[in-house]
């Protein structure tokens, strides 16, 4: 992990947490009585440290971005909750899709790096649970599981193509 | 300490997830509205879920005590209803809240052993002499006569069941204040026969049966039951009716000693002109 890497994940985290808690707030997605479409890109920020990032630092990034982001959404732990959730997951999952030769110390789970399909499973899986575990959160009970259910559906499709987009567009390989 | 340091090295990263996730839940349910309501909501379910157990675990334990509890209350209020049955002409002279005044008084019982196939059947009630019960007591329930108690030992006694060959029992039709003699022939548990009613009275099916109230055992006015069959034998002078009882004697489980605080000033002023 050399310094660029660290110079790129520092501005990207800023970056982002700004897209998120003052761009992404404000869209207004609801049609109608469907008001299920969300978007919540700041766990990117989780996703894309590079491979080889202490996990005790992941869970502590997690934890303080999650703070951020609960700041300015004004629901104290919600988003905090999940994102500890998905760091703690983060290191399982990389371990599932391990290529067959492993990673190296300079792997960082990107698409420039790891490639389209690989990448576009990793940040899939990793937005399902995020997404679930930030919507169980918010409604502190099963009891709305059907709800729970298509507020995920409906909040990963969009992120996912967002970001997908955003990415390919920035060409970040770190 | 060593052991402890082991722990923390190696599960340190899995400790400190459940230690960040505990605040951050800790933040959830203290600082948002709804879910700070929900979890309140669910710990008192998960509480008082609990709570019933328990409860209903007491309930089961204290079971005897309470039907012990409720037949007590049921004796007391049917010996007043018993005693206003009798007084009913000046109800002024009762005073209902002093047990004193009341002309019977009820011993809550429960049978140990009875038998209803025989001809002559028995009853075994678990309070004896101890409990006040004494010979020549009448058994009722809260709807129906049980039998007359005969021997009394210091814990139990026997009664001699309605379903007896030498129980005879005044009764009176309700409808018409007409008296009779309950017998049981022998056959079915629930139906008894009413005898000496003469044939120029008028009885109806379905009238009904109550206690006469001419001897010392029963008060008057007790519920046997309902007229259930009348014929006239050929050559007789007086009906022979069905009586269908209110109830069952082969369910019995719980029963009321009547006792008379006056039958013994009443025996000994009758006998005294039998003796003349």
């Amino acid at each position: 992990m050399n310094s660029s890497t660290i110079t790129r994940n520092i501005i990207r985290a800023i970056g982002l947490l700004l897209f998120q808690v003052l761009v992404l707030i404000r869209v207004d997605l609801s049609i109608g009585d469907f008001t299920y479409v969300h978007f919540l890109i700041y766990p990117f920020i989780i996703l894309l440290l590079p491979v080889n990032t202490p996990k005790a630092f992941v869970l502590i990034s997690g934890f303080v971005i999650g703070i951020i982001v609960d700041m300015f959404y004004n629901s104290p732990g919600v988003h905090t909750a999940a994102l500890l959730i998905t760091s703690y997951v983060r290191s399982l999952i990389l371990l599932m899709l391990q290529p067959y030769e492993g990673y190296t110390n300079k792997t960082s789970p990107t698409l420039v790096q790891m490639g389209f399909s690989w990448f576009i499973s990793y940040i899939a899986i990793m937005l399902v649970i995020h997404c679930f575990a930030y919507f169980s959160f918010e409604a502190f009970t099963f009891v709305y599981f059907f709800k729970i259910f298509l507020n995920t559906i409906f909040t990963v499709i969009p992120t996912l193509i967002l970001f997908t987009i955003m990415h390919l567009v920035f060409r970040s390989k770190y | 300490m060593g052991n402890v340091l082991l722990l923390l090295v190696r599960f340190g990263y899995h400790l400190m997830f459940f230690l960040l996730e505990g605040i951050a839940i800790y933040l959830i349910v203290n600082y948002n509205q709804s879910q700070k309501e929900i979890f309140i909501n669910s710990t008192n379910l998960f509480s008082t879920s609990l709570n019933d157990k328990v409860d209903g675990m007491v309930k089961f334990s204290n079971l005897q005590q309470t039907n012990d509890k409720l037949q007590a209350e049921n004796a007391r209020l049917l010996e007043r209803f018993i005693s206003e049955n009798v007084n009913a002409v000046d109800l002024t002279t009762i005073d209902t809240l002093s047990q004193d005044s009341l002309k019977y008084h009820l011993i809550p019982a429960t049978i140990c052993n009875s038998t209803y196939t025989l001809r002559n059947n028995n009853l075994t009630l678990c309070q004896g002499s101890k409990d006040g019960i004494e010979p020549d007591m009448g058994v009722i329930t809260d709807k129906g006569l049980v039998g007359i108690v005969r021997n009394v030992s210091p814990n139990f006694s026997r009664v001699m069941s309605i379903l007896h060959s030498q129980s005879i029992i005044d009764c009176a039709i309700k409808r018409n204040n007409a008296h009779g003699s309950l017998i049981w022939d022998g056959n079915n548990p629930r139906i008894l026969n009413l005898v000496d009613i003469p044939k120029h009275i008028s009885v109806l099916e379905g009238d009904t049966v109550l206690t006469s109230g001419y001897s010392t055992i029963f008060p008057k006015g007790l519920l046997v039951g309902t007229v259930k069959s009348v014929t006239l034998p050929n050559g007789s002078n007086s009906y022979n009716i069905g009586v269908e009882l209110f109830s069952d004697p082969v369910t019995l489980n719980t029963a009321y000693v009547i006792v008379n605080k006056y039958s013994k000033e009443q025996i000994t002023l009758e006998s005294e002109i039998i003796n003349e």
